[in-house]
């Protein structure tokens, strides 16, 4: 039942199970009244590359949130390597997953390396934790990592509050990506970067999660890059699944389904790549 | 394109005004309460002596209440005591082969008239009296007072980082384990800053005695309540971002804590540190005043005694400290941040 976990490298080597996360009748509502999500089932098999499409409002976020434990649905069960996230598995479920955020989550007074170092702080000793004294096998991962997402040891020691936005989310990546996680779980990860920086991290995301072997779970709102990047699109509309299938699928009438609700579909659809 | 809609030239919208019927009755309420205030607290006499003084100080006046007190104290302190004389024989096992540094020995000749008990006259005769005399004595005396004084605010403000931290993460709405927690804390955080340190400090020295050690407790609690409130307000105040994706790592409230808040907050911990550090001093010197040690102790002293000189002294010695001290804080303040 305990989930060991194991340092380093040594996961890389273990065999990972098909599926890396697992909705299941997943529900949440809002003291607001808002549905945000009903009944949602969904599997994200491994290593794979999984884009949630939706308009604003229609549950991206919030399945992400609760597949990263920051909010606890209503109802249905959430799994991770087929162990449930809830109570007592939280804290190792979220070691087997990494989150990149939209407003990249990093703290600015701490070096970029420190910031990547960070998501190894769970299984790290409170001492080596206050003095930020991380082991040798973490340090040498963050570097790995840094050098990995295109950045160099100088920009390594300095804060990440001087770093670029670009450059923000390659930390973002690296820090995702320390604990060698099933799957990554990627919050509108480009959305507060201009067009070009954009395609260059959804470019990084993909190869530096798919040579790790990390399933992603990332939600977007530009069509374009969710076409260019997804093995596999899933359009939310109103907390419910509307659309399932590869981008090929994405017709314009795909798209109407996903961006219009059913009260607004006489409008016309706008930007399609 | 969309038209925006635009209001007829003969009716513009009604607009917000920035004084509104309520600001303006405010005001008035507020003029009647503090004329009415004025009064009981003889506003109009403490104008008429500054009119007098005023008018005194142009030459228009003979003299003023203000001017009369204000030259008699200068006068008495001025020049300030920097020597110290002492007669030797009020000094125990004195060696006039071993003075101390840079203080010399001047014997002069008194006067002392005795009336003979049997003749009934005042017989006069000289009697020679030695005193120690070291130059910078009473100085040194007061600067030793003043670094007291600063110890015991330094100590104090230790004391009140070191518990306010913990009151702070418990009574920060976001790190606190539980709601009955937080607000115990801030009851204790409120209580503690509810307590003037003039007036802790005089019940502490009725219970731990005259010298420094009420003095530290008094500032301490006091500056703990001031430094937790503060230090707890930056906590829920820091950005939940971060804080949000180090949890997501599965790391527990601590590292949350160290990596996510602390980094965050730092900045705002150091100007609170250093002002509090600087208040310190200040209160140190005035809580002396009910007898919990440092240089406030000596200068009632002085002052109770009638020796202006000496509290001329005691004063230049704190005003200087206290200047030299915001320059330093200044300084701290523009490195650390």
């Amino acid at each position: 039942m305990t989930i060991v976990r194991s340092g380093a490298d040594t996961e890389n080597c273990q065999a990972r199970p098909v599926t890396a996360l697992e909705f299941h009748a997943v529900s949440q509502s809002f003291t607001s009244g808002t549905r945000a999500l009903d009944n949602v089932s969904l599997d994200i098999g491994a290593e794979s590359f999984t884009v949630l499409l939706g308009p604003s409002g229609s549950g991206k976020t919030t399945l992400l949130r609760s597949a990263a434990g920051l909010n606890t649905p209503d109802a249905g069960e959430i799994r991770v390597a087929g162990e449930s996230i809830t109570g007592r598995n939280l804290k190792a479920a979220r070691r087997r997953m990494g989150m990149v955020h939209q407003d990249f989550g990093l703290s600015e007074r701490l070096t970029t390396a420190q910031n990547v170092m960070a998501g190894a702080a769970s299984s790290i000793g409170w001492v080596r934790v206050l003095f930020q004294a991380y082991p040798r096998a973490v340090r040498l991962k963050a570097c790995q990592l840094l050098a990995r997402v295109g950045l160099d040891e100088v920009q390594a020691n300095r804060r990440a509050g001087t770093l670029s936005g670009g450059q923000r989310q390659r930390v973002g990546i690296a820090r995702a990506l320390i604990n060698n996680p099933l799957v990554i779980l990627a919050d509108e990860p480009v959305a507060s970067l201009d067009p070009a920086t954009a395609q260059e991290i959804m470019a990084l995301l993909r190869e530096a999660a798919g040579e790790r072997g990390a399933a992603v779970l990332c939600s977007l709102h530009q069509i374009d890059l969710a076409r260019r990047f997804a093995d596999r699109i899933v359009g939310l509309n109103h907390g419910q699944i509307v659309f399932d299938g590869p981008p090929a699928d994405l017709t314009p009438g795909a798209l109407a389904i996903i961006f219009d609700g059913p009260e607004t579909r006489l409008r016309p659809i706008v930007a399609v790549a | 394109m969309t038209t925006l809609e635009t209001p007829p030239n003969d009716s513009p919208w009604r607009l917000k005004s920035p004084i509104d019927a309520r600001a303006v009755f405010i005001v008035i309420v507020a003029f009647v309460l503090l004329s009415f205030s004025a009064q009981r607290v003889d506003l109009g006499k403490m104008a008429g002596q500054m009119g007098e003084f005023g008018l005194a100080s142009v030459g228009l006046k003979d003299s003023s209440q203000i001017g009369r007190g204000l030259g008699g104290l200068v006068s008495d302190m001025f020049p300030v005591a920097i020597a110290e004389r002492t007669p030797i024989a009020m000094i125990e096992h004195f060696d006039a082969n071993r003075l101390p540094p840079f203080a010399r020995m001047e014997t002069v000749q008194v006067e002392v008239s005795v009336l003979d008990p049997d003749t009934f006259q005042t017989d006069t005769h000289l009697v020679e009296k030695t005193y120690l005399v070291q130059p910078a004595g009473y100085l040194i005396f007061v600067l030793g007072k003043m670094l007291e004084t600063i110890e015991i605010a330094i100590w104090a403000s230790l004391f009140a980082i070191i518990g306010s931290l913990p009151l702070a993460i418990v009574g920060a709405r976001n790190f606190t384990p539980h709601p009955v927690v937080y607000f115990a804390s801030r009851s204790i955080v409120s209580f503690l800053r509810s307590m003037p340190e003039l007036i802790s400090a005089l019940f502490l020295v009725l219970a731990f005695g005259f010298g420094p050690g009420a003095g530290i407790l008094a500032l301490a609690l006091h500056s703990m309540g001031f430094l937790a409130k503060f230090y707890a307000e930056d906590i829920e105040a820091a950005d939940p971002k971060p804080l949000e994706a180090i949890r997501a790592t599965g790391a527990g409230s601590f590292a949350a804590l160290r990596l996510a808040v602390l980094p965050q907050v730092l900045p705002s911990y150091t100007a609170l540190t250093l002002y509090i550090l600087d208040r310190n001093v200040r209160m140190a010197a005035v809580i002396g005043l009910v007898g919990a040690g440092g240089v406030g102790q000596e200068l009632k002293g002085r002052y109770d005694m009638f020796q202006y000189d000496r509290v001329g002294t005691i004063l230049l010695v704190i005003f200087i400290t206290v200047l030299l001290l915001d320059q330093l804080a200044a300084h701290l303040r523009r490195r650390l941040i």
